[in-house]
């Protein structure tokens, strides 16, 4: 069964909104203010982005709602509404699945209630334990919605958005559901902002994806969806259809609990996987959206594995520099934007970058690269803690 | 239909498959502790279970350069794990390459996303430990059991309320349906906080006499508990057929299910408030067939991978004890194991010798 995409939403640091966010990744350009820094006591002051402020006011107004779960109802919002399933209750289509990818909007780390808790204050009265066990992203999306179908929060680290598309797909093409809103949803969160700062891979400029001098990434929050829908069922609604979920595939490195596996094993394995799911060779891929966090492992061993998997001319783009690294929601945002720049023809610069570096093994996009008319399959690559891999091959439906 | 190759365990009935046996067969109530809360309103207690110190050390059991640094909470994921693969009858069935692994947890490895708080209170942001936020985030555990195992396949690692194990056999059997994967190690389980259960106390869940509950018609249902388990599961083939069967069924509803047959029905109860009378209604239609292990095990966050354990646990050749059943003298061929779903309803999971 084929599983299309016909309805897309996303809310982070290069804009509020499908349009804006792809206007300026087109452009190359990074809003200053989305600059921001969640800690005065470290040293290396780590670069972090978060939504320009002019963007908050477009969140839910939601007091019950962590940030996780507003940002998510943003997105989820436009993606519905894109795909001609808004307002809720989604049940145009049956059953309804909600699969959301986050690492923040799963974990206790409420840092205000437990110094409160531990340190003295007024904690008796707030009920965070249950705010957070009523926050469960994917039971959250499913309640504000009224989806009924089945529903799932994926915490597989920096590959979760992608993992829970791929997850959702998968219940579409088993005929679990006949409409999956798929994607992820993290926050900003000083949790995570130490955490990485004390394995020391955080920029405290802007990140520079595959560049000679990269140092680190920059945390970023956000969140985007994908409305998933057998082909079938979508074109019967008279639903626009975007693109194809064409393959998915993870596969574990294995090797260590941060860092990559050198040789990029589980990396290789999970590209070649995808593509062999997809029934598409490597020369017919025309870009991939790259994880590229400006990391000095992950971009080595990335570009290297996509080198050895696809050839040297296929462009490569990340998108991180413009978004930030959303970790839950990373796979999802750049899920969504390889839908888009596919149907635009067009293949954003990589925000960042100016140095070839040869461990790399590929020069990812410097400017706006067009595409030919052939050019009709991307790669969406994410790599994750614990050494998960996992890629999503997208193919374009031509307009109708 | 899958085949359960092998199944591990850790609780506080102790470390492994037999030791779930014994503690079941001796009909052994949940014996709780007190759990110390000390915020900063003072110094409470709280019933509460705890696993034996012994039932979470190594033992020799697991390669020690590669395990050093896990937490508590993938110590015991990795273990049950590891007993999982090691009760698989033939090395074939789970080639490294391609077995995958999918964790499930309810909230995951909470102390340690706590103790990266304490660090901060007590240095400042400085002082977080770069090997302790490594294992605090969503995969640690699911990473782990793929590195300590070997396992290149993919991972899945899934948090939240209810309908966790549903969705985990739903992506096994997708991934064992389409040959992405051999085999398919489904893990799950949850540890205990003080945080969480001062949450539980404050919100009337928790049983204060430390007697667990899980049936009970009104609140203090609840002994928090830690504990995990794990499945092996491969595709059915004719040469595993030895092996128990699993498979799904979903949308079951207490009140209308005829629950067919004589066989036992464990419940995956834990007496939480959002389960409300679902279990409590199909313990009143099931009678004696009904096994609830939150009784003997306390309250697991994410326990319905331990209770289809124990429902594995429970299929018996003719003659031999049946947990804290009577022996059944034909032996017991299939055991369902009901547990909650996310929108009220619930779903089976079926386990049987064919």
């Amino acid at each position: 069964m084929r599983v299309v995409v016909t309805g897309t939403g996303c809310v982070c640091a290069a804009g509020t909104g499908v349009s804006r966010a792809l206007a300026r990744l087109y452009e190359g350009r990074v809003p200053a203010e989305t600059e921001c820094r969640l800690s005065a006591d470290l040293p290396s002051l780590p670069l972090a982005r978060r939504l320009a402020p002019s963007d908050e006011a477009l969140l839910p107004r939601r007091d019950d709602l962590t940030r996780t779960n507003r940002l998510a109802l943003l997105a989820a919002r436009e993606a519905l509404r894109a795909a001609g399933l808004w307002p809720p209750p989604v049940t145009g289509a049956g059953a309804a699945g909600v699969c959301v990818g986050s690492t923040v909007g799963t974990t206790f780390n409420n840092e205000p209630y437990y110094r409160r808790y531990r340190e003295g204050g007024d904690f008796g009265g707030e009920d965070a334990v249950g705010r957070y066990l009523r926050n469960d992203p994917a039971s959250t999306l499913a309640r504000e919605l009224g989806a009924g179908g089945p529903r799932a929060t994926v915490t597989t680290a920096c590959a979760a958005g992608t993992d829970a598309i791929g997850l959702g797909a998968q219940w579409v093409a088993d005929g679990r559901c006949e409409v999956v809103l798929a994607g992820g949803s993290d926050e900003l969160s000083r949790f995570t902002y130490l955490g990485f700062a004390s394995l020391k891979n955080s920029s405290s400029r802007g990140c520079r994806p595959f560049d000679r001098e990269r140092d680190g990434l920059n945390l970023g929050e956000g969140a985007a969806f994908l409305v998933l829908e057998p082909a079938d069922r979508a074109r019967a609604r008279g639903a626009r259809v975007l693109a194809e979920i064409a393959g998915y595939a993870a596969a574990a490195d294995a090797y260590h609990p941060t860092a990559p596996d050198p040789g990029g094993r589980g990396l290789e394995a999970a590209l070649r996987g995808a593509l062999a799911a997809a029934g598409v060779g490597p020369r017919e891929v025309a870009f991939v959206n790259a994880h590229g966090t400006g990391t000095r492992e992950n971009d080595r061993v990335e570009g290297q594995v996509l080198r050895r998997v696809l050839g040297g001319d296929v462009p490569v783009v990340s998108t991180k520099g413009a978004t930030g690294h959303a970790l839950g929601a990373a796979g999802a945002l750049e899920a969504v934007f390889t839908v888009h720049c596919l149907q635009d023809g067009l293949v954003p610069p990589t925000v960042g970058f100016a140095a070839r570096d040869e461990e790399c093994a590929i020069v990812p996009t410097r400017s706006l690269v067009r595409l030919g008319p052939a050019a009709t399959v991307a790669v969406s690559t994410s790599l994750a803690f614990g050494g998960g891999n996992s890629v999503l091959v997208v193919r374009r439906v031509a307009r109708e | 239909m899958m085949r359960v190759l092998g199944t591990g365990q850790v609780s506080v009935a102790g470390r492994g498959i037999a030791a779930l046996a014994r503690y079941l067969a001796g009909g052994r109530p949940a014996d709780a502790g007190l759990l110390e809360i000390r915020s900063a309103a003072g110094v409470e207690h709280a019933p509460c279970l705890a696993l034996g110190e012994e039932d979470t050390a190594d033992r020799g059991a697991l390669p020690a350069r590669k395990t050093r640094r896990l937490d508590p909470f993938a110590r015991m994921l990795v273990l049950a794990a590891a007993e999982a693969v090691a009760g698989a009858r033939r090395e074939q069935d789970v080639p490294r390459e391609r077995t995958g692994v999918i964790t499930v947890s309810r909230h995951g490895p909470v102390r340690t996303s706590f103790a990266v708080l304490d660090d901060v209170f007590a240095g400042g942001d400085e002082m977080v430990s770069p090997v302790r936020f490594a294992v605090s985030v969503g995969n640690a555990a699911a990473a782990a059991i793929a590195q300590v195992l070997g396992f290149h396949g993919p991972l899945l690692a899934l948090a939240g309320a209810q309908g966790l194990l549903l969705e985990a056999l739903a992506a096994a059997r997708s991934w064992l349906e389409r040959g992405t994967v051999e085999a398919v190690l489904v893990a799950g389980g949850d540890e205990v906080h003080e945080v969480l259960v001062h949450g539980m106390v404050a919100h009337g869940e928790v049983a204060l006499d430390g007697k667990p509950r899980p049936l009970g018609a009104d609140g203090g249902r609840v002994v928090p508990a830690p504990g995990a388990g794990a499945l092996l599961l491969g595709a059915d083939r004719p040469a595993r057929a030895g092996a128990p069967l699993l498979a799904v069924r979903e949308e079951v509803s207490p009140g209308e299910e005829p629950f067919p047959g004589d066989w036992p029905v464990v419940l995956a109860a834990g007496g939480w408030r959002e389960e409300g009378d679902f279990f409590r209604r199909a313990a009143e239609r099931l009678g004696d067939r009904a096994v609830v292990p939150a009784r003997h095990l306390g309250s697991i966050a994410a326990g319905e991978v331990l209770a289809t354990v124990v429902a594995t646990c429970l299929l018996a050749e003719p003659g031999e004890a049946v947990g804290q059943r009577s022996a059944s003298p034909g032996g017991v061929a299939r055991v369902d194991c009901l547990c909650g779903g996310p929108r009220g309803d619930g779903y089976l999971v079926q386990v049987s010798r064919q």
